[in-house]
């Protein structure tokens, strides 16, 4: 499975909506389930899946998909081949 | 983590609800949930409401938590209470949280959340306004135990340490220091669990065995949400252990193994002198164990044993090891026989009266353990391997034998989840021979090579049970045998889907001059017992003499500890032709047709032939 599928799988979990309803422009106005509580899940279930750790910067920072995927990358996770 | 789900569950679902606890990831713990999910109602368990209470975020841990519930068994419903809102919560008797009828109440509290002062401050404050902190923080805990009047279960959480003073010198060594005030507090928490108004729900040792690595420092900063999210199984399992006596009846009766299960070695082939039950490893392990056993039975459960053994070859090892911790007469009951496990789990649950539910089950071996879930499967069984290690950690970390009070019978329960199941729902039509057949036996029978002797020997000298003669050959006796070509020499290999048992039979028989094939040994080691290798084996034999037309004899001559072997030859069609001080001798002509069982897979190699 790609990093990508595998942050949408994730996200399709934790915001309880299908993983066709997300995509890169995804973010906290247009995913209902998307609230503080999501968050915290999401940065926590990312940091297990992947083995790494945000700062807090980078924690306020995760309000969309791009914006994960950014933060990502700058970590060294692979999104080129999606 | 090891996980105990129902055993009457489906193999799909507990392989699910592993995959979780190995993963330990939210996706993984949802598939978990909703296989539990598709389960029928009466398997899921009683309906329980759960309120918790906290002064920390746990709502991002709800999965993690029904999962732990729902392996009580039970359908947990899970709700919170507001942040620290814990008296307004539980007192006034018409709050939002009560009116949603909890059965178990949890009190989850940190000194960080409900105190910052006393933890920031706590080095500008005198020795009196210290000790007057503390009070007030013990009044807190006593004015919640005597104005709680519901009849639901409270869980009251114990304190642990702020990591700011953890290790720090000067509050070690200080009276009403946060380190002090912390078990002061925990003091009074524990006392009103002695006088039965509180349990204990004790985050303090659930914390000390983890480690402070089980504290996300970043996420406690960013959400007060202090658990790591590694840990949530493992804090979560931690709270549905500490509440299943309240829903789950405790089981009564430990059903234990003998033979490398209680001690190492057989009994019935290693003698009594090299059992290993001693203060060298392994003897060591297994002393813990039997010690493990003997203080279960001092908090009220009952201890069978269960052994394919010769009764008097177990009475032996109780009446003449010194170093054996458990007597005779600590078993309620006693079943050492060569019948199958739960025939004798089911003659004992209707000796004491007690229903099968009650049971646990300890045996080393994978295929006792899994003839007795499949079929019984309401016991208990505990999944071990034959390490000794494994075994006493099994036993130690089960929650079955879990109960809050040890001296009296634990009378309020909060629902009776035994009548709500339907047990003969569980009820499988089911014989040894369903058993069988899943156990995918494949034997390998081959005659006899040089490379084989030594542990045709060991065979030969160590297997008293199943061996129908007895007879001790050398090394050199089989050689002779080897390079006769009279001599049929047999040997049986074994294995199954649990593992590869290796070579555990041996048939020899010898053709003489009157046209006579004489059966001078047939042994099965006792590992193989209980499988119908014995069936196998004597099928190649009969393959092996072939179409010569010939009287094949046979003889049995009983030892103490031969006695399962007596009717052997009579289940394979031979004739008895005399009796003589216990000896009895058979005899069958051949050609004769045989037939094997149809649970093993047989082949047979190199083949032996007369001329």
């Amino acid at each position: 499975m790609s990093n990508l599928n595998i942050l949408i799988n994730l996200s399709s979990s934790i915001f309880e909506v299908p993983a066709s309803d997300i995509d890169i422009k995804s973010n906290q106005d247009n995913i209902k389930g998307w609230d503080s509580l999501a968050t915290i899940k999401l940065i926590t279930e990312l940091e297990k899946e992947f083995n790494i750790q945000f700062d807090i910067m980078e924690i306020v920072e995760l309000t969309s998909i791009d914006k994960v995927i950014g933060i990502l990358k700058n970590k060294g996770i692979n999104f080129n081949d999606s | 983590m090891k996980v105990e789900c129902p055993t009457f569950w489906n193999q799909k679902e507990i392989n699910c609800i592993e995959s979780a606890y190995k993963e330990n990831s939210l996706i993984k713990v949802k598939d978990a949930l909703e296989s539990i999910r598709s389960l029928p109602a009466d398997m899921q368990g009683a309906n329980i409401n759960i309120g918790i209470l906290r002064t920390f975020t746990l709502e991002t841990m709800i999965e993690y938590l029904q999962l732990s519930f729902s392996i009580i068994p039970c359908k947990p419903n899970i709700f919170f209470g507001d942040f620290d809102n814990i008296e307004q919560s539980i007192l006034d008797k018409d709050s939002y949280f009560l009116r949603q009828n909890p059965d178990l109440i949890f009190i989850i509290w940190r000194l960080e959340d409900m105190h910052p002062n006393l933890v920031w401050d706590i080095d500008s404050m005198s020795l009196n306004q210290r000790i007057y902190e503390c009070e007030q923080l013990i009044e807190r805990v006593s004015l919640l135990v005597s104005e709680y009047s519901e009849n639901a279960s409270l869980f009251m959480a114990t304190f642990s340490v702020p990591s700011r003073w953890l290790g720090v010198a000067h509050d070690q060594n200080r009276a009403y220091g946060i380190i002090d005030i912390v078990s002061r507090v925990n003091q009074s928490i524990r006392s009103y669990a002695d006088k039965k108004k509180v349990k204990i729900l004790d985050l303090e040792q659930w914390l000390s065995a983890t480690g402070q690595c089980a504290i996300d420092q970043k996420m406690d900063l960013f959400a007060k949400s202090p658990i790591a999210s590694k840990y949530a199984l493992s804090f979560s399992n931690f709270c549905s252990k500490t509440a299943k006596p309240s829903i789950l009846p405790r089981c009564k009766v430990l059903a234990v193994d003998l033979d490398n299960t209680i001690w190492g070695g057989v009994v019935g082939e290693d003698g009594l002198e090299d059992l290993q039950i001693n203060d060298n490893y392994p003897g060591s392990i297994y002393l813990q164990i039997q010690k493990l056993i003997l203080s279960l039975k001092h908090t009220g459960v009952m201890i069978v044993a269960i052994s394919k053994n010769n009764l008097s070859d177990v009475s032996l090892v109780f009446e003449h090891h010194h170093n054996m911790p458990i007597k005779l007469e600590d078993f309620t009951s006693i079943r050492a026989n060569w019948k199958e496990k739960h025939e004798n789990i089911i003659s004992i649950a209707e000796e004491l009266n007690v229903g099968l539910d009650s049971f646990v089950f300890l045996d080393d071996q994978k295929f006792e353990q899994s003839q007795v879930s499949q079929a019984l499967p309401e016991v208990r069984v505990l999944s071990v391997n034959s390490n000794p290690l494994s075994i006493y950690n099994s036993l130690k970390s089960t929650s079955c034998f879990d109960t809050y009070y040890v001296v009296e019978e634990d009378k309020v329960r909060i629902k009776d989840y035994k009548s709500q199941i339907e047990r003969n729902k569980l009820k499988k039509e089911y014989t040894t021979e369903d058993f069988l057949h899943n156990l995918e036996l494949r034997a390998s029978i081959s005659h006899l090579d040089k490379g084989m002797v030594p542990r045709a020997v060991q065979l030969l000298s160590k297997t008293n049970q199943f061996n129908l003669t007895t007879k001790r050959h050398n090394q050199e006796t089989l050689n002779n045998m080897l390079n006769n070509p009279n001599y049929i020499l047999l040997m049986l290999s074994l294995s199954d889907k649990f593992g590869d048992q290796g070579e555990v039979g041996l048939c020899i028989a010898t053709l003489n001059s009157n046209k006579e094939v004489l059966i001078d040994s047939f042994l099965l080691s006792c590992r193989a017992i209980g499988r119908g290798a014995e069936y196998a084996l004597w099928g190649a034999l009969i393959k092996s003499i072939g179409s010569i037309s010939c009287i094949l004899k046979a003889e049995y001559s009983p030892t103490l500890k031969n006695s399962i072997t007596e009717d052997f030859y009579t289940t394979v069609g031979m004739k008895v032709e005399s009796r003589k001080d216990g000896i009895i001798r058979y005899s069958m002509a051949m050609p004769a047709n045989t037939k094997t069982p149809d649970w093993i897979d047989v082949k047979i190699k190199n083949n032996h032939h007369y001329e």
